[in-house]
C-alpha cells in the first residue's frame, strides 16, 4: 500500500463546510513521494482547511482522504494514530507548548511514542534536530523567549524529530522578515535533500513558493485551479492564476440577486 | 414573528446546553477510559502529570483554604452562639458547628475556592492552547488532547478535592473552637474532643462524597469551556469567566440536591 511509487496523499472529491458556507468543493489532490508540493491561494481560498482535513483535524462532509494509503476519514483512532506518527507538522504560529522548554517540546513526540529510549538518547536525538534547524544550544529556553523565526524553526525541529516521511509546513514565512523567511526556504530544501522527506507547504508567498516548489497546487474559492510544475504555473493563461501571480486585485462580479438576498434576509 | 423568534432562540439555547452536557460527558468517559486502559493503546496517563496537577490543585491551595476555612469556622461559631443564646442552648454550638461544617460548609467552601483557582486555570490554559493551535499540535503528534490535558486534571482533582475538604473541615472546626470555647467556658481541647465524640463517619462521608462530585463538575466545566474557545485572547477571557460562574452554579445546585437526598 505504501510502496515507493504510491502517492503519499490522495484526496478525492473533498467537500467541506463551515456552517452554511462551503469552503471546499470537489477537491482532488495527490502528492507523490519525494516532491515538495506548495499549496497556494489567497486568503479564504480554503488552503488551511484542506491542510486541516489532511491532518485529520476535521471530518469532511464528503470525499475521501488517503494518507500513506489509509483512508483517514474512516480510520479508527488507532489507525489515525499510526498515520500521525509518520508525519510531522509545523503550524503557522509554531504551536510550541508554552509550558515546556524548547528542548522538551522537541523531545515530546519521542517521549510519548518511544518509551524504550532512555533520557540520554532522547536528549541527543532532540538536540541533533535542533542543530539541523540552527538552534543548537537553545534547548533550555522557553518558547516565549524566542523570536518569531526561532519559534518556527523550533516547531520544525519538533516536526522532524521522529524522522517523518511526510512533513507539513503551514505558512513558513508568515510574519517573518525576508531574510529569515529565505533562510527557512533553504532549510526546507535541505530537509528534502538530506532526509528525503516529502514536504507539503501551505503559503501565499509567491517568491518562496517558486523557490522551493517542485509542483504547485493553486486553490481558489475552494476549488483546485491547477496542479502543475512551477514553470507551467507561471505560463498558465488562467486569468485568476495570473491575478494571483501579478498581485492584481480581484474583479468582484456582483450578482444582483444574491446581493439583495444578503442585504434583506434575516438569517442569510 | 416575535414569538417564533423567541421559541427559536429557546430551542437553540436548549440544544446548545444539551450539546455542552453531552460534550462534558464525553470528556468524562474518555478521561476515565484513558486512565484505565490508555496505556494499552499507547496513550498512558502519566503519573508525573497527575502529581504536577495535584500540586497545583491541592498543595498550592492549602494556604488560602486554611485561611477561609478558619474564618468560616469563627463566623459559624459567632452566629451559632448568638442564635443559641436566645434559647439558652449555647452548649449545642458544638454539634451544630460540627455537623454543618463536615456535611456542608467544608465541601462547599473548598469547591468554590478550587473552582475559582483551578477551574478557571484549566479553562484559561486549555483555551489559550486551543487558540494557539497547541491542541491541534498535540493531536497531530499523536497525543490525544483529552488524555494529556483532561485526564490528569480529573484524577488529580478527584484525589485532592476530598483531601482539601477534610482539611478544611478540621481547620473550620478549630476556628469555631477558638472563638466558642472561651464563650462556653471550656478549653479548646475539650471542645475539640467533644466534637470528635459527636461526629459520626457518615457526617464526614457526606462532605467527601459531595466533594468528589464537585471535583468532576469543576474539571469538566473548566476543560470543556476551554476546548470550545474561539476568538483569540478575548475568547479565553470569556471562557475563564464562564467556567468559574458555571462551576459555582452547578456546585451549589448539586449541593442542594445532595443535601436533600442525604438528609431526608
Amino acid at each position: 500500500m505504501t510502496g515507493s511509487d504510491a502517492p503519499l496523499i490522495e484526496v478525492e472529491g473533498l467537500e467541506a463546510w463551515y456552517g452554511k458556507r462551503r469552503i471546499l468543493s470537489g477537491v482532488d489532490f495527490r502528492v507523490e513521494p519525494g516532491e515538495i508540493r506548495v499549496i497556494m491561494g489567497g486568503s479564504g481560498s480554503g488552503k488551511s482547511t484542506l491542510l486541516r482535513h489532511i491532518l485529520g483535524l476535521h471530518r469532511p462532509s464528503r470525499g475521501s482522504i488517503r494518507v500513506f494509503g489509509t483512508d483517514i476519514t474512516r480510520a479508527s483512532a488507532r489507525e489515525l494514530q499510526a498515520v500521525r506518527k509518520r508525519l510531522g507538522v509545523s503550524f503557522q504560529g509554531g504551536a510550541l507548548l508554552t509550558s515546556l522548554s524548547v528542548g522538551d517540546n522537541v523531545a515530546l513526540p519521542l517521549r510519548e511514542h518511544h518509551a524504550e529510549l532512555d533520557e540520554n538518547q532522547i536528549r541527543i536525538m532532540s538536540r541533533m534536530k535542533l542543530e539541523v534547524v540552527n538552534l543548537g544550544g537553545f534547548h533550555d529556553l522557553m518558547p516565549s523567549q524566542l523570536s518569531g523565526g526561532m519559534v518556527k524553526r523550533a516547531a520544525l525541529a519538533r516536526a522532524i524529530v521522529m524522522d517523518p516521511r511526510l512533513l507539513f509546513f503551514d505558512e513558513p514565512s508568515a510574519g517573518l522578515d525576508p531574510v529569515v523567511s529565505a533562510e527557512l526556504d533553504e532549510l526546507i530544501l535541505r530537509l528534502r535533500d538530506a532526509l528525503r522527506m516529502t514536504i507539503v507547504v501551505v503559503t501565499h508567498e509567491l517568491e518562496s513558493a517558486f523557490k522551493i516548489a517542485d509542483t504547485i497546487t493553486i486553490l481558489d474559492q475552494g476549488q483546485v485551479l491547477m496542479t502543475d510544475t512551477v514553470d507551467a504555473v507561471r505560463r498558465s493563461d488562467n486569468e485568476r492564476i495570473q491575478d494571483l501571480l501579478n498581485r492584481r486585485p480581484r474583479e468582484v462580479v456582483v450578482d444582483a440577486d444574491a446581493y439583495l438576498r444578503r442585504l434583506t434576509e434575516e438569517d442569510a | 414573528m416575535a414569538v417564533a423568534q423567541a421559541l427559536a432562540a429557546l430551542g437553540r439555547g436548549t440544544l446548545q446546553s444539551l450539546a455542552g452536557v453531552g460534550y462534558a460527558g464525553m470528556l468524562l468517559l474518555e478521561s476515565l477510559w484513558f486512565a484505565v486502559a490508555g496505556w494499552r493503546g499507547g496513550q498512558p496517563v502519566r503519573p508525573a502529570a497527575i502529581v504536577a496537577e495535584m500540586r497545583r490543585i491541592g498543595v498550592d491551595a492549602l494556604p488560602i483554604v486554611s485561611l477561609l476555612a478558619l474564618t468560616i469556622g469563627i463566623m459559624l461559631g459567632i452566629q451559632f452562639i448568638a442564635a443559641m443564646k436566645e434559647f439558652g442552648a449555647q452548649s449545642q454550638v458544638v454539634i451544630a458547628v460540627a455537623k454543618s461544617v463536615t456535611r456542608e460548609f467544608g465541601a462547599l467552601i473548598t469547591a468554590i475556592l478550587v473552582a475559582g483557582r483551578s477551574g478557571s486555570a484549566l479553562a484559561a490554559r486549555i483555551g489559550s492552547m486551543t487558540v494557539s493551535q497547541e491542541v491541534d499540535a498535540l493531536a497531530v503528534i499523536g497525543i490525544e488532547p483529552v488524555r494529556y490535558l483532561v485526564a490528569p486534571a480529573l484524577i488529580a482533582m478527584l484525589l485532592m478535592l476530598p483531601v482539601l475538604t477534610v482539611f478544611a473541615d478540621a481547620v473550620a472546626i478549630l476556628g469555631a473552637a477558638l472563638y466558642s470555647a472561651p464563650q462556653l467556658g471550656v478549653t479548646v481541647q475539650a471542645y475539640l474532643l467533644q466534637t470528635m465524640s459527636l461526629l459520626s463517619p457518615g457526617d464526614l462521608w457526606q462532605g467527601i462524597g459531595k466533594s468528589a462530585v464537585f471535583a468532576v463538575l469543576i474539571t469538566l466545566i473548566g476543560c470543556s469551556t476551554g476546548f470550545s474557545v474561539s476568538g483569540g485572547a478575548e475568547g479565553v477571557g470569556r471562557a475563564t469567566t464562564r467556567a468559574v460562574v458555571l462551576s459555582i452554579c452547578y456546585i451549589i445546585i448539586a449541593d442542594m440536591i445532595f443535601s436533600f437526598f442525604l438528609n431526608r
